[in-house]
């Protein structure tokens, strides 16, 4: 009910990769500093995703002045969070390389 | 860092705010109370909001407000049914022709298909039908299109003259009960919601 169902799938999934990690591949930091980093990622890709659909908008509305129309539906395109979430992905990873020095 | 709390923060309101959208049926409660009601009576015509179109077609929102303008003109509520929706861009047939194609296919007399291809926002469209309809006295309508964005589309209509009568195509409260359709749903409460805050802040509601 509810698509509960794929949340304990991802739930079993998450407790066996959990366990591959610890057992396996050595892992040894908490998870629990993993969380807080997907969360800040996910922060800035809402950062991203604001400052996109503010381009967006003004970019349109300027086109709208100018006789062209764009539709400010494209705003809401899923795509559009998508996109700011590999932003915002690429962003995270360039930071940390630049912060251990990496590359 | 002061930043990097402040962005975890919104990044952890974002993820619960994504479970309870995607797993507790709140959008539907959300969308239920939001959709305009059904005030199917006879009108002096059917008006069926564009609804996009791609090279491959009408778009699903497109094809299902037509037929729902076809089932009330083919229950007798109103003599024209007006179709709208623009050409392509590369100057393709229009939107409003494509559905005006399906609704002869559909037993709809092409004396009683008005078809519009002016409007390109739901205020233009507002416009362009009254100006349209002028010469037929039409005064009340049957506005068909998707139950949230009846509740902009039905005040712009009224601005320019007509009794507009709501006539939702869908019901997408009861329609998206996965994840995924609960996101999709979301999404569309949201732009709606915008698209409100837009018109009122540019003084056309």
């Amino acid at each position: 009910m509810f698509g509960l169902d794929l949340l304990v799938l991802v739930i079993i999934t998450s407790v066996g990769i959990y366990i591959v990690g610890m057992r396996w591949m050595g892992l040894q930091s908490s998870v629990r500093t993993s969380l807080a980093h997907t969360a800040e990622t996910v922060g800035i890709a809402v950062v991203f995703f604001v400052v996109n659909v503010t381009v967006l908008v003004v970019g349109a509305l300027t086109m709208r002045a100018l006789g062209f129309f764009v539709s400010l539906y494209l705003a809401t395109d899923l795509t559009l969070a998508i996109l700011s979430s590999i932003q915002a992905v690429v962003f995270q990873f360039w930071r940390y390389s630049d912060e251990s020095g990496d590359g | 860092m002061m930043i990097d709390r402040l962005l975890r923060l919104t990044g952890g309101v974002v993820l619960a705010g994504f479970f309870i959208v995607s797993f507790t049926p709140l959008s539907n409660v959300i969308a239920f109370r939001l959709a305009m009601p059904p005030e199917v009576a006879p009108a002096d015509a059917i008006v069926v909001l564009g609804g996009g179109q791609s090279e491959e077609g009408l778009s699903l929102p497109s094809l299902v407000r037509t037929i729902r303008g076809i089932e009330l003109y083919q229950s007798g509520l109103a003599p024209k049914l007006v179709l709208l929706g623009p050409p392509l861009r590369d100057g393709g047939g229009s939107e409003g022709l494509t559905r005006a194609r399906l609704a002869r296919t559909m037993q709809v007399r092409p004396q009683d298909i008005i078809v519009e291809e002016g409007g390109l926002t739901t205020r233009q469209e507002a416009t362009v039908v009254q100006a349209k309809l002028e010469p037929y006295a039409v005064t009340t309508i049957l506005l068909v299109t998707d139950s949230h964005h009846l509740l902009r589309a039905k005040p712009l209509f009224e601005n320019v003259g007509f009794e507009v009568l709501a006539a939702p195509a869908d019901d997408y409260s009861m329609l998206s009960g996965g994840p995924g359709g609960r996101i999709e749903l979301t999404i569309r409460i949201v732009r709606e919601q915008a698209a409100r805050i837009y018109y009122r802040m540019a003084g056309y509601l």
